[in-house]
């Protein structure tokens, strides 16, 4: 009888330790979605941008992974051909999984990525959104420390767009992200450009948000303020779907070697984005 | 080549149907008890002590269940604050061998949360359950989830959004006497609660017949969300308490 009830307690058990990140987790404080959200600063970098331009959106980039180069040279192929020119990427997003298991050293390598961006192409400012395996093995704080803007939910406006960024690196937002930004949504009358990690609508076996309860109130909200896109990573495919605003779900940076470029009309409140294939 | 081929599928397809059709013919198999079923009527009282986004501090369900061994069949609802679930399932498991019952398992789910938006899910399973003692039994289920959800504020765009899935589950079961049992489980759906898969909850419960026709059920349930592709998070833990009167 104890051994029957030993092999159930085991086969039960190991089916908790399933988790590719590490069950141990659980136990720190950094991977609670509603400790990394508390509030939602509003931040002023964009405030003047104006008219028509151009946004790279990248995700997946996943720095420090070892099987897969990152074809870093056709982005920057890319950012030489449209130097200078008005289709030149004002600023950049990326959206999560900027490196592969969190360390510090794999931030390195993102940060000298992000300098490059910054200093050959005259991208001003590259924004960040939390992934799941940003903040893998207890590395929030090494995502914190190193990403711009060091808070993973934030909002940000331009001359005519506001932008929100959300938290989905636990796979779940939470009660208190959702309250946070539906009550700004309802007080902004801005047209919306929204972006985080997971993709909105697009599930692939167990990529996506899962909880659909999420999922939909998510959509309602988003529907009934404005917003005109969302941009999420996570999925590795690139899919686009119109639900009553622009679905993107981007394509992985290192695994499908590609980026996604948004072009935003202020003066008409138009967004729209394309793969690079 | 094509001959050769087509002979070896039927040949492959008269191997499976006989070894589907063995129990049968050796007797060992019962495709339905003719007795009056064990039926039941409970009702639970839900504390949520984490909550997620579709849960309310409170939740009351009620279930009825008709239990003739190998055919099963329930229904139950839970009302809390903005939401309503209804749910039903019918399990057909002839037993082999007195010692295991296998089949097939039809489920319905919906989900209604006010003003914002429905849910219909169809669950298609086949089922195990390994029944060779009293004292111990396992059972496992794996299946299809067919979920179809209609956002209202997203109607006038799109009428829905349409997403199939899979569902597991494996269930334990000690009946330590005839009037206490303990049982605990993993599954990616629960029986009001059916996200998409990747989502395990991990439940435990007892229940103890302390009148002999009634009992007092106690369970744990944690919610690990996307627990595959994202560090482990509790997203939900649940204290349910309840009575269940057997007739």
């Amino acid at each position: 009888m104890k051994r029957k009830f030993l092999k159930s307690f085991i086969i039960l058990i190991s089916f908790f330790m399933t988790s590719c990140y590490g069950s141990w987790n659980i136990f720190y404080e950094g991977n609670n979605v509603d400790y990394r959200t508390p509030v939602m600063p509003v931040l002023n970098d964009l405030a003047d941008l104006s008219g028509s331009y151009n946004v790279l959106i990248l995700t997946d980039t996943h720095f420090g992974y070892q099987r897969k180069e990152a074809p870093l040279v056709a982005l920057y192929l890319w950012l030489d051909s449209v130097k200078g020119t008005d289709a030149a990427p004002k600023f950049a997003i990326s959206l999560g999984d900027s490196v592969d298991t969190g360390a510090q050293e794999e931030y390195a390598e993102y940060i000298r990525f992000c300098d490059t961006l910054k200093n050959l192409y005259g991208i001003k400012i590259i924004f960040n959104v939390c992934g799941n395996h940003d903040i893998y093995q207890g590395h929030w704080g090494n995502w914190q420390a190193n990403c711009y803007p060091h808070t993973s939910f934030y909002k940000f406006k331009t001359s005519g767009f506001s932008w929100y960024s959300f938290d989905t690196a636990s796979g779940t937002l939470g009660n208190n992200q959702l309250e946070i930004m539906k009550k700004d949504m309802e007080a902004d009358p801005n047209p919306k450009i929204v972006f985080s990690h997971y993709p909105l609508s697009e599930y692939n076996l167990a990529f996506g948000i899962g909880d659909t309860t999420e999922r939909n109130l998510l959509i309602s909200t988003f529907l009934k303020n404005n917003v005109r896109c969302y941009f999420g990573g996570h999925n590795h495919y690139s899919h686009f779907t119109d639900i009553g605003l622009y679905d993107y779900c981007c394509p992985s940076f290192r695994f499908n070697e590609a980026w996604t470029v948004l072009h935003v009309d202020e003066n008409t409140g138009a967004a729209i984005a394309n793969f690079s294939k | 080549m094509f001959i050769q081929k087509n002979d070896l599928r039927k040949k492959l397809l008269i191997i499976c149907m006989l070894l589907f059709a063995a129990p049968a013919f050796c007797g060992s198999v019962n495709l339905f008890t003719n007795a009056r079923p064990d039926m039941s009527l409970s009702t639970n009282l839900s504390a949520c002590l984490k909550r997620d986004l579709r849960t309310a501090p409170f939740i009351l369900d009620s279930k009825f269940s008709a239990d003739f061994k190998e055919l099963y069949f329930d229904c139950g609802s839970a009302l809390q604050d903005q939401k309503f679930d209804f749910t039903t399932n019918v399990f057909y498991m002839p037993t082999f061998f007195e010692k295991f019952r296998a089949g097939l398992g039809f489920g319905y789910h919906f989900y209604r949360y006010f003003n914002e938006f429905s849910e219909n899910d169809i669950l298609f399973s086949l089922r195990f359950c390994w029944c060779k003692t009293s004292f111990f039994n396992w059972s496992f289920t794996a299946g299809f989830l067919l979920k179809n959800s209609l956002i209202d504020a997203m109607s006038k765009y799109q009428s829905n959004l349409f997403k199939n899935s899979y569902f597991l589950d494996l269930h334990f079961d000690w009946n330590f006497t005839p009037h206490f049992k303990a049982w605990c489980s993993v599954s990616s759906v629960d029986y009001f609660d059916y996200p998409l898969l990747g989502t395990p909850f991990f439940k435990s419960g007892v229940s103890y017949k302390f009148i002999d026709d009634v009992s007092l059920d106690i369970s744990l349930s944690l919610k690990f969300v996307d627990m595959i592709t994202s560090a482990v998070y509790l997203n939900e833990c649940i204290l349910k308490t309840g009575v269940k009167v057997y007739f």
